[in-house]
């Protein structure tokens, strides 16, 4: 018979009476481990939904434009991944859409990968749902071209007709979710869905065959081991020699900032010279009644600011009889917002005739430009500028066929950067001293991957870093639960003592027959550990069914993505383990704290005598008061739950965010497009452009739309319950700025916007702003604070935010002026997400006229409101969580001053019966026994009230005052009352045996 | 070993239950002890046994002076010499009849006495029902377990508090004669507090407790 034997056979022999003991420890193990079995089921399906679709891919090295596919290793896979939209033969509707061009060799990474003829694609489930489609079925694929001219210069092809290649393929299967349908370099829940074609067959459809702008590999040191094998061409530089000069160009029509610098940098290492040129194209070109039409332009910076003295070569010089000094007009074609052209007229004077040899006659200074510098006659240019062909003569054929596009006008490149946009573009360097071997060589010592646009992301880092999830819901659901599941167990510690002390007979016998305090303990101490840990077992599976239950209600309010709402739920070993091990060490501690009276230090402490009747004040109530000061804890314990509890209601019912709008700004409706859109659709103008149906027009009336330009990346905000590690920029306007659609302001408490307005130097961090509760609670930064962090084309950036806006619909972006954007994402030049006020009435017009003209863009439109109330949705959510919990803790509380009154009955019985021996009125015995848990009650919700009316003035929240009168009075009623009931059975039946034995 | 009272005195207040009292009594001695409610007999018991402090006096079990103990040595004491059966038969029910007797040997598995717990059992014949809970148990049943408990540890004394007192005569009378029989066959003191003027008579001596004193009956 050992100590442990005999606990055992007690427990067992005494489990009845620890039920409610039993049932509050479940209760709190079914908290803890649901708390935290939330928090595994959802990190454990963002890992099937962002982790496991990466199959073996580690690291993935992207490009900007195009590299060579060969580039890739055996055990790597070169890859074309572009957006695109998608549409079906049976839908007027295009869909958003990544394509995702692989070889038969990426069976390397994906197990399941099923090699694809050319013509053939797999989709995701999910574009198959939006399109309804089958095995076999057409779809359409509207892909943009790599490596072509920026959109807003005068050689970008702005509409998507143009900018695209439509490529039309047959549905081979479709990708099943959590799988490869979810692959994505960038982690995200729900992002474009996926069609995978052969590469080698979409390269010769964009006419880049060979090429690939992502290398998908199992490295996890992809830079290492590439960053050796990149050539000039990888860098998308090309190099032309002619004697006693070469030529360094982009693929991409511009070079970068970076790329020149470099170019100078190694031209210096070999003792060469650099000069930038940026091509135009000139209308035309007059010297008093001559002239000539199309000419290239070279622009050549100038020390000079406004210098207008203009160069020809021979033969434009000759075409136009010109001499030094004549007054030259250069009309110039500079592309306007709206999809029309300026043709602005630069007047200047002939500062020299260039000799038809070096720049004079050199067509490497012009970069490439699609359907222009590839055609064998000017008569064949595909401009996507309006040309008229008639005014080009046989001399401009004899000068294409002999020069090709050599510039025949030099200019300071100031004016030439009209035609570009805003920048400092360079279309070619041109570099003297060297050979081209030796500066080649040079060159790819300096070039940097990044200063080409190339980067490495490391997708599955980041993928596991999403997967943890966005914010910490365990710590969200224990926090908000924490004071319920310590008043259940101290509930429980208290139960249990009660059932000790209720078996005083048995200790005392203990004692008598030589058992030390210390064996007593041992055997109540075990005793205690097996009823909680009975009721810890019990409820840990009802964690399991908590959080099962907490999963569907986030997931109906909208707090989590629907189909979380589904997740299979998970506990872990640990899970199980913390949640078992906090329930019964709390319970313990609290049987421990609640066992005290029962032990002296010299053993068992024995029954106290009755206390003399009398008080000081000679009354019933000065009874009372000297009963609570001799034992204070237990009526501060009552007042402590039901404090809490009354303060978490009150905040929380006044926390709930209303459906004000607000947070709109006025703007009523979130355009978004996958394809930039380069024409301003906001003016007529524009409209006409991409032929817009004319009887939509009155749709457009009094329309207000700030157009941002947004960055790939994921959604920063509560709707993303992945960890974001790239999260999208949007770029904003001075419109956007000086609109004050939100406010916005920084610690000292003014408007952090015009903090957006100012230059950003090149390196030093860029001042963003961000919805406030993103910056807290998602990206664990804020207002004066910096954030590194990588962005989605795989550059690292440093955001110092200036200020944050509160409540808005923009809390998925982190916003910065247009000028940083640029520094961050060179490559995106039109706008993407545009934000539109329109007069209610025209809401639903203008969304379906948007929805039917941008459709080639892959337009998603919604309503402001709608994302706000999603936005709210989830802040409710959690308030409504934070409610179920106060009132299960006020239920708990109610719970506490019942047991309360009975404990402080049972254990006053003998005094209780004195009372009534001596003849005091059971009226005033029922007093005294209800009225020290009752006063712990009034006290407590007093003190809650008080609290959350104060709460709720600092945090200037709305305060509902019946609502905290109905709560305190049904608080105050329900104790009252349960507490009387408990009296009554006590008075009924233990008095009596208590009167008898006294 | 015998064991003496010196001049032991104890008070509750102003009301004096002990005063002065002197008693000696020999190894193997069984003695009554009456009065009236209130005289002091469960207060003599209970100091005797360690449970209470004298206010002064001296209680000497041999040549250990109890009262002087530290509280080590008198959890010591009291689990090694003393055996208590009290007029309730005070069983734990969630224990049996043989986990009952071995109650005092909890916290030192390695000496448990099952065998003599059986034996024991069997004296007080109760051989049929070791396995048994209280619950199934009489009232007399439960008091031989209570005294089968009491002898356990083979106490030098035992010391019992009314304990016929819920039972009728014919089976206090086996009760007390079985106290006595295992008592004397063991050598043990026996300090029996009882009203039963019968029952005490069966014993040795039989002291009343008047005014704090003992004197003996008759004398």
């Amino acid at each position: 018979m050992t100590v442990f034997g005999v606990a055992l056979k007690a427990t067992r022999y005494h489990w009845r009476t620890h039920l409610p003991a039993m049932a509050f420890v479940a209760l709190a193990t079914a908290i803890v481990t649901g708390a935290l079995a939330v928090q595994t089921s959802i990190r454990s399906d963002l890992y099937a939904s962002l982790v496991t679709p990466l199959g073996r891919v580690n690291q993935a090295f992207v490009s900007n434009g195009t590299f060579r596919a060969e580039l890739a290793g055996s055990k790597e896979v070169a890859a074309l991944s572009l957006n695109a939209t998608a549409s079906s033969s049976d839908s007027r509707t295009s869909f958003p859409a990544t394509i995702w061009g692989l070889g038969p060799e990426s069976a390397n990474l994906w197990s399941d990968y099923q090699p694809l003829f050319g013509g053939q694609a797999r989709v995701a489930e999910s574009l198959r749902k939006q399109l309804n489609l089958t095995v076999g079925s057409r779809l359409f694929l509207r892909v943009p071209v790599p490596n072509a001219a920026p959109l807003t210069s005068v050689f970008g092809r702005r509409m998507a007709s143009e900018s695209t290649v439509e490529v039309s393929v047959d549905v081979a299967s479709f990708l099943p979710s959590q799988g490869m349908g979810d692959f994505s370099l960038t982690p995200k829940l729900g992002g474009r869905p996926l069609v995978i074609i052969d590469r080698e067959w979409l390269s010769q459809q964009l006419k880049i065959g060979g090429q690939a702008n992502v290398i998908l590999s199992e490295s996890t040191d992809l830079a290492k081991t590439l960053s050796a094998k990149l050539n000039l061409a990888d860098h998308g530089i090309r190099l032309s020699s002619r004697p006693g000069e070469m030529t360094v160009r982009s693929n991409h029509v511009l070079l970068t900032p970076k790329q020149v610098t470099a170019c100078e940098v190694a031209a210096q290492k070999r003792g060469a010279k650099t000069q930038n040129t940026l091509v135009a194209l000139a209308e035309e070109v007059r010297i008093g009644g001559r002239h000539i039409s199309y000419a290239m332009v070279a622009g050549r910076p100038s020390k000079e600011p406004g210098n207008r003295r203009i160069s020809l070569n021979e033969w434009a010089a000759l075409q136009l009889g010109a001499s030094v000094g004549d007054k030259v007009d250069v009309t110039l074609l500079v592309p306007k917002s709206d999809g029309t052209y300026r043709h602005p007229t630069i007047h200047g004077s002939l500062a020299g005739i260039v000799a038809m040899k070096g720049d004079g006659a050199n067509p490497n200074l012009v970069p490439t430009l699609s359907g222009m510098t590839d055609s064998q006659h000017m008569s064949g240019w595909s401009t996507p500028f309006p040309i008229d062909l008639t005014r080009i003569t046989p001399s401009d054929e004899d000068y294409w066929k002999r020069y090709q596009a050599a510039p025949k006008v030099f200019v300071d490149s100031e004016i030439t950067q009209l035609a570009w946009g805003a920048g400092d573009s360079v279309s070619s360097v041109s570099v003297t001293g060297c050979t081209e071997t030796e500066f080649a060589e040079a060159l790819l010592q300096v070039l940097k991957p990044e200063d080409s646009g190339l980067s490495v992301i490391r997708a599955r880092d980041n993928a596991l870093l999403a997967a943890m999830g966005s914010s910490d819901l365990a710590g969200l659901i224990l926090g908000l639960s924490s004071f319920l599941i310590l008043s259940a167990l101290a509930i429980a510690g208290s139960l249990l003592v009660l059932n000790f002390q209720s078996r005083a007979r048995d200790l005392k016998l203990m004692s008598y027959v030589g058992l030390s305090p210390k064996t007593i303990f041992g055997l109540l101490a075990y005793e205690a550990l097996f009823a909680a840990m009975t009721g810890a077992i019990v409820g840990t599976p009802g964690g399991a069914l908590l959080a099962k239950a907490c999963l569907v209600l986030l997931a109906r309010w909208q707090a989590i993505p629907s189909t979380l709402g589904n997740v299979a739920i998970l506990l872990t070993v640990k899970d199980v383990v913390i949640g078992l091990t906090t329930s019964v060490v709390c319970a313990l501690g609290a049987v421990l704290i609640y066992a005290r009276p029962l032990f002296s230090r010299r053993g068992i402490r024995r029954p106290r005598p009755p206390k003399p009747f009398g008080s000081p004040l000679g009354t019933v109530s000065g009874l009372l008061i000297k009963s609570i000061r001799q034992r204070p804890l237990r009526m501060l314990s009552v007042a402590m739950i039901v404090a809490t509890s009354t303060a978490v209601l009150g905040i929380a019912a006044g926390s709930y965010s209303n459906a004000d709008t607000s947070g709109t700004g006025g703007i009523r409706l979130q355009v978004e497009t996958t394809l930039p859109v380069a024409i301003d659709w906001t003016t007529v103008q524009g409209r006409k452009q991409l032929h817009f149906d004319l009887a939509d027009e009155g749709a457009f009336e009094g329309i207000v739309v700030y157009s941002l330009l947004r960055s790939p990346g994921t959604d920063v905000s509560c709707l993303n319950p992945a960890k974001p590690t790239a999260p999208r920029i949007s770029a904003i306007g001075a419109d956007f700025i000086h609109a004050s659609l939100f406010a916005s302001t920084d610690n000292q408490g003014k408007s952090a916007w015009p903090q957006l307005l100012g230059t950003p130097t090149p390196g030093s961090a860029i001042s963003a702003i961000g919805d406030g509760d993103t910056l807290e609670w998602i990206l664990g930064t804020g207002v004066g604070q910096t954030l590194d962090t990588q962005l989605s084309n795989g550059t690292n950036a440093k955001l110092s935010f200036a200020g944050a806006t509160h409540g808005s619909f923009l809390a998925g972006d982190l916003l910065v002026s247009k000028g940083s954007f640029h520094q961050l994402f060179p490559d995106i030049e039109a706008p993407s997400l545009f934000l539109v006020k329109t007069p209610e009435s025209k809401q639903q017009a203008l969304s379906l006229a948007l929805a039917r003209n941008l459709s080639d863009y892959g337009v998603t439109i919604r309503s402001t409101t709608d994302i706000l109330s999603s936005l709210r949705g989830v802040f409710n959510a959690y308030i409504s969580i934070f409610i179920v919990f106060g009132v299960m803790g006020l239920i708990l509380g109610v719970c506490g001053a019942s047991l309360s009154a009975a404990r402080n009955a049972l254990e006053r019985q003998a005094e209780f019966a004195l009372m009534l021996a001596v003849g005091l009125p059971r009226s005033r015995v029922r007093y005294l026994m209800i009225a020290e848990t009752q006063l712990g009650v009034l006290l407590g919700t007093s003190v809650g009230l008080i609290l959350s009316v104060f709460v709720a003035l600092a945090e200037r929240a709305s305060i509902s005052w019946l609502g905290l009168l109905v709560a305190a009075v049904a608080i105050v009623l329900t104790s009252t009352i349960s507490c009387i009931a408990v009296s009554a059975l006590i008075l009924r039946r233990g008095i009596l045996g208590a009167l008898r034995s006294e | 070993m015998n064991l003496r009272i010196e001049q032991l005195s104890k008070s509750f207040g102003n009301r004096v239950v002990l005063d002065g009292l002197n008693l000696t009594v020999e190894r193997g001695e069984a003695i009554a002890i009456v009065g009236p409610s209130g005289s002091g007999k469960s207060t003599l018991l209970n100091i005797l046994g360690s449970l209470e402090k004298p206010d002064s006096g001296k209680v000497v079990l041999g040549e250990v002076v109890v009262n002087e103990l530290t509280k080590h040595l008198l959890e010591a004491f009291r689990s090694r010499s003393v055996g208590f059966v009290f007029q309730e038969h005070l069983l734990l029910p969630y224990l049996s009849a043989l986990d009952n007797v071995l109650l005092p040997c909890l916290g030192h598995p390695e000496t448990t006495p099952i065998e003599s717990a059986r034996s024991l059992l069997d004296r007080v014949g109760l051989t049929e029902r070791a396995n048994d809970f209280p619950s199934t148990l009489s009232g007399g049943e439960r008091q031989r377990v209570a005294l089968a408990r009491a002898l356990i540890h083979e106490p030098l004394m035992i010391l019992a508090d009314e304990p016929t007192g819920s039972l009728d005569h014919e089976r206090a009378v086996e009760l007390v004669d079985l106290l006595l029989s295992e008592a004397k066959m063991q050598n043990r003191i026996v300090i029996m507090v009882t009203h039963n003027l019968d029952l005490a008579h069966r014993l040795d001596r039989t002291l009343i407790l008047t005014n704090g004193q003992l004197t003996l009956e008759g004398g």
